[in-house]
């Protein structure tokens, strides 16, 4: 176990997995054309959008890796509902690959390992459970750090099960990491969720001036009184509270450049964008309202992409050593107790893991009916789908399940495939995942995690 | 045996319908080390150390600070902070979460985490929703701002509140840049709203906002004996004081005393400690402490399946368990000021009657809890015969030893123990002959090299097993009369309430409450250079006679309380 003399920090000094740190950018003037309406991007594409989508505690992998490789590949029984749902060309499969950044840590391990490319940090836990933070931001927050520049939000994080750990560190807790103990929490209520996005401060992309709204204003000269007083703070901490200042201070510019950002126009080709009717908060009575909770998050990131409010997102199905109990097919115990005290070859982890996929699959379903363009916003999406282990009884990292959702705008393979690795490094998935939207990486991951080449069976 | 489940709450699972052989238990080293006997760092864990059952006494050393870090209200701070400043009936932003706990505390993941995109939405949005509300009770308004406008705009009224209020809000006198900054905002605003209390509100937003609310700075300035350390002023210590004592902002009873500078002295910390202490707020706010030290959370997650005991389980049961031990904490701690070690074999309990049933008894029979004196000679007694000790340390459809064992270590003695390997898959064994005991089950865990672990886990639980998963109270276990003997580091017991006295008498016992304290109180874990001071208050603990109150008081007049190391 590492003894904590830890500056975390030094980790996020210089480039990460090959790519600097950007700060989100407020509109700037340059970016607009003559009139003030329009992003002048040379070719205005249909941008990309990159999502996470993470369930807890692995997969049976005799059931889930398909019997066929390449294309028009057999569903396996796990991965039945993309085909049920008519999402299959859009779900690329990957098997056989093994998380290389290290085991120390069951769960944690993988977790970082699949979402960053990068070990774990061990954190101190003198008398009680293992505690573990991540080392390198997650792949969305690498995306972001690009791609989420322009948007409203740099990325969105939602929840579905709150059956989370949060007694074993940041990294089980929450998904989307910016470094050692920095995270961006993911939201559980629709609610919430259409507030922030749609709520009053949503402005429709459309064409016209921007009006200017008093109250904006004065919450920008709020918030302008507030850096200042975080600028005098600085200058009085030690470094490790600067860089926690620093952090905090450009999400207070980030909340501020919503308040004065022009209002933007969408892509050409999208006229999906329309307000949704606020969701209604799904009933807790009977347990977890998992399947309503999903969709309604579903279509609140669909509806979400389709104004551009964001490029980036992520959703935490379900935790990592969670313990979400199914009862929507009958289970009564807790998921993560379930995988390792369920007898013989483990029906209900299988079934927990089918009913996962069916909703994985309502996201894409929801994506895949938003027209954009010449077809549709899956179209233009790279989702990483994924979990903490590969088999959750017995805490492996090889054979891991991997799936990657979207043709990313025609850079992954579209009608899917299913390749089986012979034990290469899951990071060659990310490598891939993040050039598809448009990073211009030559390698990615830290450590055992480090590639230089990408899942080029994936790749378009 | 299924293969160790790494969560929070559990080492491993048992399988309940086969005897147990272990195949492969590799790797498990079975260090078991008392956190602090010896120069082990906050960062170390299990891995070093003696390893042996020592007492608490004093160290060699000099008692070395830790560098300060900026700490973050924790969501119960903030709400508390609120209401302190604006009012009983201001209805609080819901969705304000700003807790990540870390090593059982919000304020030890408050000293560590960065302030999420997500939280400073939140903050921004409930900061304007409170304002509102505030400024538009014309009832209570006038107090709250202490003047009346001459217009829609009247400088002087807005910096006279910005400078009273912000006193409250900041936790010491604001600069005159900093007054100037907010009530320029309140004349802009009113300004452009047409209103002064509209114009108001957003100086009073931007308040609630300000890092000087929303993070205790605790710098202090450099010790001119020991350039190596700095002193908290006043402002910081007063702020200390309430957030440990009371978990909210301090009075103005406690920023006058911090102005006056009585709170330079030992003597001045003690006495506006002993006033806090002896506030309602400090029962709540050692409600909450005892709630994170004792992991009662877990209680709201039960997973004890109604088809094992059907008697029992409901949705209200967890809760009520948890009632059930913080109201014994709180009669311990402050309505009797007893000896905390009686916490072990009182027979003193709150029950309602959900829990009165579980114990057998014949009353209560309500929703109310009502004071309850256990028999005598009972069985049950102290936090050992507990309904939520007991729960929470059991699976879904029995007992389990080997987490009561555990959690026995962990919480009440502050050892860590190594966690299994990470590999291990044992063989699941053949079905036995016929019924076997918890006990029977458990003796597989004593060979190989599980042994070095389990030996130090299971006999501690196996002395609890006259009580199931839900703590009803049993004599037989698969038709066989329990035998719930063992020994707890040396000291041998024959049934539960052997154990108890045991843990009670346990050298290691108070420095580990000590230990959770000064974790509490200062918001993070405890480096090696601070264990002086620890071993100096478990003393101090002792003499004033093991009474809670008393280490509280002693841990606010430390010296550790006001001194924090060098910037980092």
């Amino acid at each position: 176990m590492r003894k904590l003399i830890l500056n975390r920090r030094t980790v996020l000094r210089g480039a990460l997995g090959g790519v600097g740190i950007s700060v989100g950018l407020p509109p700037l003037e340059a970016m607009f054309n003559a009139n003030g309406t329009a992003y002048a991007q040379s070719n205005a594409a249909i941008p990309k959008r990159l999502g996470l989508f993470f369930w807890g505690n692995g997969v049976k992998l005799d059931r889930w890796v398909p019997s066929t490789t390449g294309a028009g590949w057999t569903p396996s029984p796990s991965l039945q509902p993309f085909a049920t749902a008519g999402v299959k060309d859009y779900v690329n499969v990957v098997t056989g690959m093994n998380i290389k950044s290290g085991n120390e840590r069951g769960h944690h391990s993988g977790l970082t390992g699949i979402m960053s490319g990068a070990a774990l940090i061990a954190e101190p836990h003198p008398n009680s459970n293992y505690v573990s933070t991540y080392s390198q931001p997650s792949i969305d927050q690498v995306a972001a750090g690009v791609i989420g520049t322009t948007t409203r939000f740099k990325s969105l994080e939602v929840g579905v099960s709150k059956k989370v750990v949060d007694g074993e560190g940041t990294t089980l807790h929450y998904l989307s990491h910016n470094g050692p103990d920095s995270f961006n929490p993911p939201e559980y209520n629709p609610v919430n969720v259409f507030n922030r996005l749609f709520g009053t401060d949503f402005v429709p992309p459309m064409g016209g001036t921007p009006v200017v709204d008093v109250t904006k204003t004065l919450r920008k000269s709020v918030l302008d009184a507030v850096l200042a007083d975080m600028n005098t703070l600085k200058g009085r901490v030690g470094a490790t509270d600067k860089i926690r200042l620093d952090s905090h201070m450009n999400n207070v510019r980030s909340l501020e450049n919503r308040l004065v950002s022009a209002t933007p126009t969408l892509p050409p080709g999208s006229t999906a964008c329309v307000r949704p009717a606020q969701p209604t908060k799904p009933s807790t009575s009977g347990g977890e309202p998992i399947k309503a909770t999903n969709k309604a998050m579903s279509d609140l990131i669909a509806m979400a992409l389709a104004c551009d409010q964001t490029r980036v997102f992520s959703v935490m199905f379900s935790g990592s050593v969670g313990y979400t109990v199914f009862s929507d097919i009958g289970i009564t115990t807790g998921h993560h107790d379930l995988t390792h005290d369920e007898a013989g070859d483990q029906p209900q982890v299988q079934a927990s893991t089918v009913y996962t996929m069916e909703q994985f699959a309502v996201l894409l379903a929801a994506l895949k009916a938003i027209p954009e363009g010449a077809g549709n916003l899956l179209d233009s999406c790279a989702i990483l789908a994924s979990s903490d282990t590969a088999d959750g009884r017995d805490h492996s990292i090889t054979n891991y399940p991997i799936l990657i959702a979207g043709s990313a705008g025609g850079k992954l393979k579209y009608p899917s495939v299913h390749y089986k690795s012979n034990g290469e490094n899951t990071t060659m998935v990310l490598l891939s995942i993040l050039r598809s939207v448009g990073l211009s990486l030559t390698e990615f991951g830290t450590g055992g995690g480090r590639v230089t080449t990408s899942c080029t069976a994936i790749e378009a | 045996m299924t293969p160790h489940g790494r969560d929070p709450q559990k080492i491993h699972r048992l399988r309940i319908a086969a005897a147990l052989v272990l195949a492969g238990c590799f790797g498990c080293t079975g260090k078991i080390t008392n956190h602090g006997e010896g120069t082990i760092t906050g960062g170390a864990g299990s891995g070093a150390g003696n390893g042996t059952g020592g007492n608490g006494g004093s160290a060699p050393g000099v008692f070395t600070p830790a560098s300060p870090a900026l700490r973050l209200l924790t969501t119960a701070q903030y709400q508390n902070s609120l209401r302190a400043l604006l009012g009983d009936n201001i209805t609080l932003p819901a969705d304000v979460q700003l807790d990540t706990v870390l090593n059982g505390f919000a304020s030890i993941g408050a000293s560590r985490v960065d302030l999420s995109p997500l939280a400073v939405e939140q903050l921004e949005t409930a900061a304007l929703a409170v304002a509102k509300q505030a400024l538009a009770d014309t009832a209570n308004r006038g107090t709250l701002v202490g003047c009346t406008p001459a217009g829609t705009t009247d400088d002087a009224c807005a910096r006279s509140f910005v400078t009273s209020f912000g006193r409250r809000a900041w936790r010491r006198p604001l600069s005159d840049e900093e007054v100037t900054r907010y009530a320029t905002i309140a004349t802009t605003a009113g300004t452009m709203v047409g209103n002064f209390y509209g114009g108001l509100e957003y100086a009073l937003a931007g308040l609630l906002q300000s890092p000087n609310f929303i993070y205790r700075a605790e710098i202090g300035e450099p010790d001119p004996q020991d350039p190596s350390r700095r002193i908290l002023n006043g402002y910081e210590v007063a702020t200390r004081l309430s957030y440990f004592l009371s978990a909210t902002t301090p009075d103005n009873a406690l920023l006058d005393a911090a102005a006056g500078g009585t709170l330079a002295t030992p003597d001045g910390v003690r006495s506006a400690a002993q006033r806090l202490a002896d506030a309602p707020a400090a029962r709540t706010a050692a409600q909450s402490f005892f709630s994170e030290l004792l992991r009662l959370d877990q209680l709201s997650n039960l997973s004890q399946l109604p088809s094992i005991f059907p008697a029992a389980m409901s949705t209200t049961l967890g809760p009520s368990m948890r009632t059930e031990t913080l109201r014994v904490l709180e009669d311990v701690a402050f309505t009797r000021d007893a000896d905390y070690r009686t916490l072990f074999d009182t027979t003193n309990t709150f029950v309602n009657g959900e829990l009165a049933k579980i114990y057998g008894l014949t009353s209560p029979t309500g929703t109310a809890f009502v004071a309850t004196t256990l028999p005598a000679s009972g069985p049950r007694a102290g936090i050992l015969g507990q309904a939520g000790f007991l729960a929470m340390t059991s699976h879904p459809n029995a007992t389990s030893p080997t987490r009561r064992g555990k959690f026995i270590r962990e919480v009440f003695l502050c050892q860590s123990v190594d966690p299994p390997p990470p590999d291990a898959n044992p063989v699941f064994p053949p079905d036995p002959a016929g019924p076997q005991t918890m006990r029977q089950r458990l003796a597989a865990h004593s060979m190989g090299a599980c042994a070095s672990c389990h030996s130090f886990l299971d006999p501690i639980g196996l002395g609890l097993e006259n009580f199931d998963g839900v703590g009803a109270y049993r004599t037989d276990d698969a038709g066989q009369t329990i035998d719930a003997t063992g020994q707890l580091d040396g000291q041998a017991f024959t049934d539960a309430r052997g154990l108890g006295d045991a843990l009670k008498n346990h050298p290691a016992l108070s420095t580990c409450l000590t230990r959770g304290v000064y974790r509490y109180a200062l918001g993070h874990l405890e480096t090696s250079g601070e264990d002086p001071a620890i071993f100096d208050l478990n003393d101090k603990f002792a003499t004033g006679g093991y009474r809670f109150k008393s280490l509280l008081l002693e841990t606010a007049a430390s010296s550790a309380f006001r001194t924090v190391g060098k910037l980092d």
